[in-house]
């Protein structure tokens, strides 16, 4: 499977990053030679002022860093993942299991399959090798210590084919082979050594059949491939000795394949062995057979229609269908056909078609031919492996870039503002030079030299750093989710190095060369004579050349060759913009568009936003909504703009008015929750992933900050107001706020920094506070239970267990049986069978559990409690599991399991019972009518990660009645009368269980553990947002040097009718740390709007969460970034204080 | 139209003071028309003041003991040729810059042994300051301007906002109390810069070059203004100025040249 960056493949991503680099590079190489005097112009200031150009270099690495971060961490989990995957299955690339026809158990065949898999392997070259194998969990214990361990797994090995199959060492190195072990004799691995305190030479007791077998530890083997994998405890048996203690003579589980080549290039065969495997395991007969029934009438299309629906939410499940569905089509019965058929999800998928059309005879016909489509199952471990470590390191860097895309941005921010503040420093000095002869795009390169350097510099460092951070981040991590022996190890690749420093530059370079631009546009005698910092307009065109221009510009290419013949505004400039014309042409007409419609591009705007909503109404995408309806808010700002400049003269009236309904609007409608009244059509409608969230975040931040700014005089207003009362203070803070408040643009920038990064600060703080319900309502997530403790199938306890405890120390013992189970809806969409789960539970289960209901029908009761009692009332009621609704994860794996339609999260509590049909899994039976009378919080049931697909929980003997034959129990709840013992007794449990190979963990162990480590992911997460606060603090830092240079000459006065030099200093900190302030208050303003939202959804499915503001936390975000501005400004602001007035008067 | 608004509003007040004539050319006053009794009380002394600038290579004597006296309600022009000293003097006599050695008395206290913070409370009540640039602070309204001194000198904001639009008032300018300076003309903003200086009724208003960036109406308003508050209230003015004109209107013309007074 190849890597992905941000949902791109790495290596189109990285070749495509480096020829645009070198694409750029050349164009500066050459746009350098022939004019040096502008790069030396441009970079002559580099070495002068090296603080500035340090300072500079620090603010621009910010996205180079965060870059690099999350490719680092990606990458350091998909090889240490990879790691774990190679090291557990070393040369095994394949490995075949029963057909998977067994309710539970170890599924066992005959050792004849394994003849005729050899005979069939050996007319393959791409495999080198097939060994058969046993391999089950038993419970195993040091007879001397009475250390034990209830799952170990166990394997059997043929030495025929293992000594052929992988070298196996002990821990001193030396090679050994399983054909040397006697009887009674037994390898185990250094895992297990260590576990167990097990050495050569000592005695192991095995459970088997609850039996204890008694082995001699021949010698401890060195962990990984046959050995068994470091993380797992193993005891490698000789396979005969093995089937007799089983009393499975003649049977084995596994068959391991291994692919020829070494690592990688093994791996790379493995999807084409699979293949060949899977197709000869697959009955040809039955699978023509298939094909011929499903390409009959419009069975295809429906399929098709099937496939489509699934689109959004499994894209692997679609693609299959669709294939098959062409393959049907065009009579096409080939090789992939066959083996996809033998995909149990898609059969169901199948069967769901047929039925939706009407062709149960069909649909019956096929479920007869199931169970001989297939004889042996073929797992492709090891490239599962890998392809799950791919899976976890992309959704890693996924993750990290999301919320490091808040802090990307305002580095971004901080580029600009750096630029806009070197282009005023320069005003007198770019004016000279354009004055003497220099053209504007002279500068605009210029500029562009000067950032160029900074930017390589910044990439390079930025680069670095990151690598550093990763992987510091990355031991963090590991400390933090305590994986016990995985073993992080850091790994940065050649490709993720590529991305992140050219994604760096090129992020910069884009900022850098836009605010060149910006900064080029000048008007001389203003610079020259140091007027005004501010840009002019240049006057307006006429009416009919912009139209002639935009009629040019809808032939673009055309003009561009044309230009070139004629040698109008330089050949290789117009050569290069030829070149990009899929983004120079659009981009061109859109700025002829926008200056032909001038003052009036709210139309424009209008029109674009229009189309853009009903994209979304084609697409049934929200995202297109939301970016439409935030369009036309923009747009009637515009417009209100547009009329008040007719209504009103002062300028400074119609930018207050103007902004006001610009920024307010836009913030009013890209905040309207989608479950609104207003957007109740587009409920259903697809939701954008997780990408829109920074994006949301920027336009809101956008907004926001420009309603403030827009308001400053509101502001002042209100400042001044309550300063008025303390007259010496009046004097700083006047000058203090007056000052930033008349710079808007610049002070907006900065403020717009500070929102952003606590407005993702905010909506952690936030979520963090509603995670804890699991802590105030243990209840809520384990039922009442403190223990619950699993055992394996194969070892059931005989007779009642509680005849086995002393039932003094416990209030309630109740056990469960489940299966699998295959259900659909018989009333709403969801009628094609999906796969899930059934628990039968004791009586005493029903009468004492605390789970709460998130849906029921009053009928069967007036609350939670009379509900479940109802259980009782009717064998065929049953109370299913929260996932049962579906609820848009963006960042799950797709759940393939039951879904109902006829439950929304948000819908009311009180719904109507519904049935369903339920059969046991992979069987043709004829299924069972079940009615759900209500659905369990999702609170419940398994603790947070990988809570499972859907559940269907209903009284004792359900299980047994619809499995045909009679299900022992797997999974018992204690509630102890102690219940501060959970803990040890837990322990004590396994041990007392230890034949039946008993797994007994305290649940709100588990609950504390979880909490702690999602506590601990929060604080990363939020520390890694917050690197964005250092952007935000040196944009304060520089935005000071800056101001004390500028404002010499007003200190200087200031100073002359008598402020003292702490006054001088008080007004530049009170500056930095008011324009921080507003930055805060809008970022919290923002953040808890946002967090409110996130809490809406959440609540929906989580009755009993309550939202509150962490006013500490909040308090202490406050204090910090103040605090921490205050520090950036105090050295500009001392040296402001320092000032000599009579000095900073002489500059006149 | 801002510019027309004022003219119009400033020569409606110099109809109001019979004493000055609207036709006065520049030339008939540039001989000393304004004489007028001064007390004797010294308000400025300095005695073998001297200040050498000090470069890498260069030192520049921009002050070679100096010594002069000043008195209460005078009105004194220090004039000469560019680079003469004329402003370092206007700078180290008003406590703004430093000395090398000598001493200057203001009011009988010795600048030199004031510390920082004494001499900026000194500055905020005993003196007012008038610079060629006019040195507004650009983000701040006319009034706020004006009232600043006030402020720092711990006047309560509402007696500082009367005080100051009176003073406004005085120079023609309460109409344009709350726009901002860039909005207005130089004479008027001059003006402001006037009301600034003299808002806190200083003892003494130290102008550097007040009228170098005015035209010869706005200078002749403008030294109008300055010598009829002189007169009313019996403040000292220093007056840095290469104007004969300017010159021509004070008590007392200090010459200097090369760091000396001649």
């Amino acid at each position: 499977m190849e890597e992905k960056v941000f949902g791109l493949p790495a290596g189109i991503l990285a070749n495509s990053m480096i020829i645009i680099l070198i694409v750029v590079s050349i164009i500066l190489l050459f746009g350098g030679l022939r004019r040096f005097i502008l790069v030396k112009m441009g970079t002559r200031n580099i070495p002068r002022r090296k603080g500035q150009s340090s300072l500079i270099v620090m603010g621009l690495m910010l996205s180079s860093i965060i870059v690099a971060v999350s490719l680092g961490i990606g990458d350091t989990v998909r090889y240490s993942v990879r790691s774990v995957v190679f090291d557990s299955q070393g040369n095994i690339d394949e490995t075949i299991d029963g057909p998977g026809k067994q309710l539970f158990g170890v599924e066992y065949f005959d050792y004849s399959e394994f003849e005729n898999v050899e005979k069939l392997a050996s007319t393959n070259a791409n495999i080198d090798g097939i060994m058969p194998y046993i391999e089950i969990d038993l419970p195993a214990e040091n007879d001397i210590s009475g250390i034990a361990e209830s799952r170990v797994q166990v394997r059997g090995y043929n030495p025929k084919y293992t000594d052929t199959f992988d070298e196996i060492k002990n821990i001193n190195n030396e090679l050994t082979t399983i054909d040397t072990l006697s009887n009674g004799q037994v390898y185990i691995n250094s895992a297990l050594s260590e576990k167990l305190n097990l050495k050569k030479g000592d005695t192991i007791g095995v459970y088997i059949n609850l039996e204890k077998k008694e082995l001699e530890v021949k010698d401890v083997l060195k962990s990984g491939s046959i050995a068994g994998a470091n993380i797992t405890p193993t005891i490698s048996f000789k396979l005969s000795a093995l089937q007799r203690l089983l009393d499975k003579e003649n049977m084995i589980t596994n068959i391991a394949v291994s692919n020829s080549g070494d690592q990688d290039e093994s791996l790379e065969l493995s999807d084409d062995v699979t293949q060949f495997l899977r197709l000869n395991l697959t009955n040809k007969q039955v699978a023509n057979k298939f094909f011929e029934i499903l390409s009959s009438n419009e069975i295809p299309t429906l399929i098709n229609e099937e496939a489509k629906s699934i689109e959004q939410t499994d894209s692997e499940t679609y693609e299959e269908l669709s294939r098959i569905a062409s393959d049907l089509e065009n009579n096409n019965f080939n090789e992939e056909f066959i083996t996809s058929v033998g995909d149990y999800q898609l059969q169901l998928i199948i069967l769901g078609a047929l039925d939706k059309a009407g062709k149960q005879a069909e649909a019956a016909q096929l479920l007869m031919m199931f169970g001989d489509l297939t004889t042996l199952r073929v797992d492709d471990s090891k490239n599962n492996g890998v392809k799950l470590a791919e899976t976890v390191a992309s959704g890693v860097t996924t993750i990290f870039s999301i919320f490091g895309s808040f802090s990307i941005m305002v580095g971004m921010l901080l580029i600009f503002l750096v630029f806009v503040l070197l282009a005023a420093a320069r005003s007198t000095e770019l004016g000279m030079a354009r004055a003497v002869g220099l053209k504007r795009r002279d500068l605009i390169q210029l500029f562009t030299y000067e950032g160029t350097v900074y930017s390589f510099l910044a990439a390079i460092v930025g680069t670095l750093i990151g690598i550093g951070l990763s992987f510091g981040l990355v031991y963090v991590l590991q400390d933090l989710i305590d994986a016990g022996t995985f073993e992080i190890k850091p790994y940065f690749s050649v490709t993720s190095i590529i991305i992140s420093f050219s994604a760096g530059l090129i992020l910069t370079f884009i900022t850098v060369f836009a605010s060149a631009y910006r900064a080029s546009n000048l008007n001389i005698v203003v610079s020259i004579r140091g007027l005004k910092e501010e840009f002019v307009k240049k006057a307006s065109l006429s009416t009919r050349l912009k139209i002639k221009r935009l009629l040019w510009d809808l032939i673009f290419p055309i003009k561009q060759i044309l230009r070139i013949i004629i040698g109008k505004g330089g050949r290789l400039r117009n050569l290069l913009v030829l070149l990009i014309f899929p983004i120079s042409w659009p981009i061109s007409i859109f700025m002829s568009l926008f200056k032909l419609f001038g003052r009036h591009s709210y139309v424009l705007l209008g029109i674009f936003s229009l189309f853009l909503i009903f994209l979304a109404f084609q697409t049934e995408g929200t995202a297109f909504l939301s970016f439409g309806a935030t369009g036309i808010a923009l747009s009637i700002g515009l417009l209100i703009r547009f009329l008040s400049t007719i209504i009103f003269s002062d300028q400074e009236d119609i930018s207050q008015i103007a902004g006001t309904f610009e920024g307010g609007l836009v913030l009013l409608v890209a905040n309207i929750p989608l479950d609104f009244a207003l957007y109740d059509f587009a409920s259903e409608w697809s939701q954008p992933g997780p990408w829109f969230w920074p994006l949301g975040g920027g336009i809101n931040t956008a907004a926001a900050v420009w309603l403030v700014m827009s308001n400053n005089r509101l502001l002042i207003y209100l400042l001044n107001l309550i300063l008025s009362r303390f007259s010496g203070l009046k004097a700083v803070t006047k000058t203090a706020i007056s000052y930033p408040m008349a710079s808007k643009f610049r002070t907006g920038l900065t403020v717009a920094m500070f929102s952003l990064i606590i407005y993702t600060l905010m909506i952690f703080s936030v979520l963090n506070g509603i995670n804890d319900i699991s802590t105030d309502q243990p209840d809520r997530v384990t039922g009442g239970y403190d223990i619950k403790g699993t055992i394996s199938s194969d070892n059931s306890i005989q007779g009642d267990i509680r005849d086995s405890l002393n039932m003094q120390d416990f209030v309630v013992v109740a056990g469960s049986s489940s299966i699998d189970i295959d259900a659909k809806e018989l009333d709403g969409e969801n009628t094609t069978f999906k796969g899930s789960k059934l628990i039968s539970v004791e009586d005493s289960f029903i009468s004492t559990n605390k789970w709460q209901l998130s849906y029921y029908d009053p009928k069967y009761g007036s609350n939670d409690r009379e509900v479940w009692e109802s259980l009782n009332s009717n064998p065929n009621l049953v109370l299913a599991s929260g996932s049962i609704v579906e609820s848009g994860d963006p960042f799950g794996p797709p759940d393939r399991s039951f879904k109902t339609s006829l439950i929304k999260p948000g819908d009311l509590k009180e719904i109507d019972a519904f049935d369903i049909q339920v059969k046991k899994s992979r069987s043709a039976d004829e299924g069972t009518i079940l009615t759900v009378i209500g659905v369990i919080e999702n609170l419940a049931g398994g603790t947070g990660f990988g809570s499972g697909g859907a559940t269907f929980y209903s009284t004792d003997n359900l299980v047994s009645e619809i499995a045909g034959e009679e299900i022992p129990n797997n999974t018992y709840y204690f509630s102890l009368v102690n219940k501060e013992n959970a803990s040890d007794y837990s322990q004590r449990l396994e041990k007392i269980f230890l034949a039946n190979g008993m797994n007994a963990e305290s649940l709100l162990d588990n609950i504390n553990e979880e909490r702690e480590t999602s506590n601990a992911f929060n604080k990363l997460f939020q520390g890694f947002s917050g690197l964005g606060l250092v952007v935000g603090i040196a944009a304060i830092g520089v935005l000071s040097v800056r101001a004390v240079v500028e404002r010499r000459q007003s200190v200087g006065v200031l100073r002359a009718i008598g402020f003292r030099s702490s006054m001088i200093r008080a007004q530049f900190l009170i500056e930095s740390s008011f324009i921080t302030l507003i930055g805060i208050v809008i970022g919290i303003f923002l953040g808890i709007m946002q967090s409110y939202f996130i809490f809406r959804e959440i609540s929906k499915e989580l009755e009993g969460a309550s939202f509150s503001v962490p006013i500490g936390e909040v308090g202490f975000l406050i204090v910090i970034t103040v605090v921490a501005s205050i520090l950036a400004s105090v050295i500009p602001a001392n040296e402001a204080s320092k000032i000599y007035p009579a000095e900073a008067l002489r500059y006149e | 139209m801002a510019t027309k608004k004022t003219t119009k509003k400033s020569s409606i007040k110099r109809k109001a003071e019979p004493k000055k004539t609207k036709t006065t050319s520049k030339k008939v006053v540039t001989k000393k028309t304004v004489k007028k009794s001064v007390s004797k009380k010294l308000v400025i002394s300095s005695k073998n003041v001297s200040k050498v600038y000090k470069g890498t290579n260069i030192e520049v004597t921009a002050l070679d003991k100096v010594n002069i006296n000043i008195y209460e309600g005078e009105m004194v022009a220090i004039m000469g040729p560019s680079g003469c000293g004329k402003t370092t003097l206007l700078n180290c006599l008003s406590g703004l810059d430093s000395i090398d050695s000598g001493t200057i008395k203001l009011q009988d206290m010795e600048l030199e042994k004031l510390s920082d913070d004494k001499l900026s409370e000194f500055r905020a009540k005993n003196m007012g300051f008038v610079f060629q640039s006019f040195n507004l602070l650009p983000v701040l309204t006319t009034v706020e301007n004006v009232e600043l001194p006030l402020l720092v000198s711990g006047i309560s904001a509402k007696e500082a906002r009367k005080l100051s639009e009176a003073k406004l008032d005085d120079v023609g300018l309460l109409e344009w109390a709350t726009h901002l300076p860039g909005e207005l003309s130089g004479g008027q903003r001059q003006r402001v810069t006037l009301a600034r200086a003299l808002v806190n009724e200083p003892a003494i208003v130290w102008a550097d070059e007040p009228t170098g960036n005015l035209d010869s109406t706005n200078e002749l308003e403008i030294m109008d203004l300055l010598t009829d508050l002189n007169k009313r209230n019996n403040q000292t003015f220093v007056i840095v100025t290469h104007s004969e004109y300017v010159g021509g209107r004070t008590n007392r013309i200090i010459n200097m040249k090369d760091g000396k007074v001649v």
